[in-house]
């Protein structure tokens, strides 16, 4: 692989990665980054069509940690991918401003006292309507799984598609500046997702050949749970790839996770100090490099678990570097301009190593 | 009471019919959602209810003065308002007003933040506009969903600026906090209600550059607000500006049945009494009237609200017109032979949470209209309860007209209640009954109701105007 030259490996549809090769061989190290590129959402059981008190609903799961009354009375696309042997089927409702949405409805103030006093909604609650009370398909003797398919049109779809494909609820909200200065940005999935964004329009953006070797990893990965197919295997065949079993190439390689761990909007980038991964000598490094970068940053003891202790356990320090975002596992988290440059001037100097 | 067959006539189209595609919206919810695109707090309600009503031979008429209206006769199409908040659109019917009005009347406001008047604070690393409740929210509903800034700011010279600041201005608004992972559910002071309180919403976040003797931020905020409509601080204290949800009204459900829409209670009603009023060509026997209150939500009470003197001035003004004597008794005499359907939204069984609901009883969406006999919660509290005498005949006019309807009551009786402006209408001397369409999530930033609940409402105040 010529120095300068740019790769990519793609794995399952879920996650990527893409190199641009160092004037160094990689056994001089590589630089690792990893962003986590899933966000919290609802997710459809297999059997999620059902009626009660005469309304169609669609009986849901959470996936990643959500603040579960947030997600009640907003509206909801529907996105399902259906594969069909070699090709799919793939669904969205509700996000082109002329779609019908999906909603949660919540319970009236009014009679709210004593039925949310001490919990607004469990998660299991989180079940939209999809239509309203048909006493007509009910006197018919329809299903509420007939219903949806029907609903969903001619697409072929039976009741054996909702147990094997993917039926996910997001948000229906297109990302909106806050505020008179639009200093704050409010999106669906930024937690990890906007952080994947700056790195990846820096890394493919023109830049002399760096020292060293660059890889990052945007990985579909079930959220908080590296250890899988498209995650940890995927990485660790990239790097065998890239590295050989040469231990010292390992130990010459540096790891930066992208995973909230917290901070203060407009502050700056965020560095995690709390892990045993998070070596004093990764830290020094980032430390002067964000100094010679004047890159803005704050650091926090995060407590949270993250990845990047399985990325060290592969061999390479790692450490979390990430944005501060407010309101995680809400339909909407919000993050502020001044992180997003700040983390786009941050992984520039990065990618300059 | 309630007739299954005449609501699936109405609310359903066999699902086997359904195209491939979702259908186009019919004609009537896109009116219906255009209405409440427009009418984001009750003066903006007015100006859109006025626009069309002159447009359909309605001859506008200020209720405050005495002189303004000439002389009536049958068939005379008259609106009068009142401070831009309150409106009533009157028909006069052959009977030249002798029998009373019918009147139906909804309420125009709906809940919402609004701004205070030492309106720009400071909230950490943020320049925060700082707003309270206007009626009863769960305040977890208002943090973290984008809003827009709208209403009108009173500048010195009496002039009146209209402000609108949206996403579509490139900005909206947000209460999250800057910090913190913690639900804003269980973050809310005040637990679940905490409508009373304080809520901050972002207003700038980047420090204004260069030297100032004030806070950068605020400098920043007002500097913005002046450069786009020349308000500076000094007019903000004599505004009245609402934050209200930035998603416009849509289609709810995948068969498009159902619309979601911050604010209709009580706009759905208003919006249908308005569109029916225009839809009855009809030159009617009784005097028809269309009327809309402000602060129902606030207790009716104020120049705009039900309990105000607009409803006696319009009454007046009406006999004057028509020649006929004007003063007090007349007034009184004339409302007390008057019929009002109170047309406020009510409760619907909603299925995640059935157990507040008195299943026998409970409103169901997509049914028709909800007749409620008797409001209020713990023993009829601060509700109102119809006479047997003006269920009787509403009911016999509505299945005359074919109109599917149920009769319901608000949910288990200690779970709480609600009420309407049924009895400010009542202490008139003017004959009431409660009716509206079903709601789900009511008071929430995105009310649900059901189209078939919406048409079916307007044809209930059709066969209302129109009995004998």
């Amino acid at each position: 692989v010529p120095p300068g030259a740019r790769l990519h490996a793609r794995f399952r549809g879920k996650s990527l990665a893409i190199v641009r090769a160092g004037r160094l061989p990689p056994r001089e190290g590589v630089h690792i980054y990893i962003f986590p590129i899933d966000a919290p959402h609802l997710a459809l059981k297999a059997r999620p069509a059902y009626s009660k008190e005469g309304f169609p609903l669609l009986d849901t799961r959470p996936h990643g940690a959500i603040d579960a009354p947030q997600w009640l009375s907003t509206p909801l696309a529907l996105h399902a991918h259906v594969p069909r042997g070699e090709r799919s089927i793939d669904l969205v409702i509700g996000e082109a401003s002329s779609d019908p949405v999906l909603v949660i409805p919540d319970l009236l103030l009014h009679l709210a006292g004593r039925a949310q006093g001490r919990r607004v909604v469990s998660s299991e609650q989180l079940d939209p309507i999809f239509g309203a009370p048909s006493m007509h398909v009910h006197a018919e003797g329809a299903s509420a799984t007939e219903s949806m398919l029907k609903l969903l049109g001619a697409r072929g779809l039976d009741a054996r598609d909702l147990v094997d494909g993917e039926w996910t609820l997001v948000p229906a909200a297109k990302p909106l500046l806050i505020g008179v200065d639009g200093g704050l940005l409010a999106a669906y999935g930024q937690s990890h997702r906007t952080l994947a964004f700056v790195a990846h329009s820096a890394f493919v953006s023109d830049s002399p050949t760096p020292t060293h070797t660059h890889v990052l990893f945007f990985l579909g990965h079930d959220r908080h749970r590296f250890r899988s197919d498209t995650g940890s295997f995927f990485v660790d065949k990239v790097l065998g790839r890239l590295l050989g079993n040469d231990p010292r190439a390992i130990a010459r390689s540096t790891a930066i996770v992208a995973s909230p761990t917290g901070g203060t909007l407009g502050r700056g980038v965020v560095l995690n100090a709390s892990h045993e991964e998070s070596a004093p000598e990764t830290r020094r490094a980032l430390l002067d490099l964000f100094a010679r970068a004047r890159v803005p940053f704050q650091i926090v003891e995060g407590n949270a678990p993250t990845s990047a202790r399985h990325i060290s356990s592969l061999g390479p320090l790692a450490i979390d570097l990430s944005i501060p975002v407010a309101g995680p596992g809400r339909p909407l988290e919000v993050t502020a301009l001044f992180d997003l440059l700040s983390a786009r001037r941050a992984f520039r100097a990065l990618f300059a190593r | 009471m309630f007739t299954a067959a005449a609501a699936a006539q109405i609310a359903w189209t066999p699902i086997a019919a359904a195209a491939p595609k979702p259908a186009p919206a019919p004609p009537f919810a896109d009116r219906y959602k255009s209405i409440l695109a427009r009418a984001l707090t009750p003066s903006r309600f007015v100006h859109a209810a006025l626009e069309l009503a002159r447009g359909a031979g309605f001859r506008a008429v200020d209720a405050s003065d005495p002189h303004a209206l000439g002389s009536l006769s049958p068939g005379d199409r008259v609106s009068f308002t009142y401070r831009g908040n309150t409106l009533a659109l009157v028909v006069i019917g052959t009977d030249a007003a002798r029998d009373g009005f019918r009147i139906v009347a909804a309420h125009i406001d709906a809940p919402h933040l609004r701004l205070e008047a030492a309106a720009i604070g400071r909230s950490g690393d943020a320049a925060v506009f700082r707003a309270r409740a206007y009626g009863g929210i769960k305040r977890f509903h208002w943090l973290g969903r984008p809003l827009q800034l709208v209403g009108e700011a009173h500048i010195r010279g009496g002039r009146i600026v209209p402000i609108d600041l949206g996403p579509r201005d490139g900005a909206a608004f947000f209460a999250t906090p800057l910090h913190g992972a913690q639900s804003l559910a269980a973050a809310a002071p005040q637990g679940l209600h905490g409508g009373g309180a304080l809520v901050e919403l972002i207003a700038a976040s980047i420090p204004a550059q260069g030297r100032t003797a004030d806070d950068p931020l605020r400098t920043r905020v007002l500097t913005l607000l002046y450069k786009k409509f020349q308000v500076d601080e000094e007019g903000l204290r004599s505004a009245r500006l609402s934050f209200v949800p930035a998603e416009p009204p849509r289609d709810v459900g995948l068969d498009r049945a159902l619309v979601g829409a911050h604010g209709q209670d009580d706009r759905a009603c208003s919006a249908v009494t308005l569109l029916a009023m225009l839809d009855t060509p009809e030159r009617p026997k009784h005097t028809r009237v269309a009327y809309f209150v402000d602060r129902e939500e606030i207790g009716s009470t104020g120049t705009t609200g039900a309990a105000g003197r607009f409803l006696p001035w319009v009454t007046r003004a009406v006999l004057r017109g028509l020649g006929r004597p004007h003063g007090a008794d007349a007034i009184r005499a004339l409302l007390a032979r008057s019929e009002a359907l109170s047309a406020d939204v009510q409760s619907a069984m909603n299925p995640l949470f059935p157990t507040v609901f008195d299943r026998r009883n409970a409103g169901r969406l997509g049914a028709g209209p909800v007749i409620t006999k008797s409001s209020g919660g713990f023993g009829k509290a601060g509700g109102y309860e119809a006479s047997a005498e003006m269920m009787s005949r509403t009911l016999r006019r509505l299945s005359g007209a074919k109109v599917p309807f149920q009769v319901s009551t608000f949910g288990r009786v200690d779970e709480g209640g609600g009420a309407t402006i049924a009895a400010e209408l009542a202490a008139r001397g003017i004959d009431v009954l409660d009716i509206g369409a079903p709601v789900l999530s009511m008071h929430s930033p995105l009310e649900i109701a059901a189209y078939s609940d919406l048409t079916a409402l307007a044809a209930a105040f059709q066969a209302f105007w129109l009995a004998d």
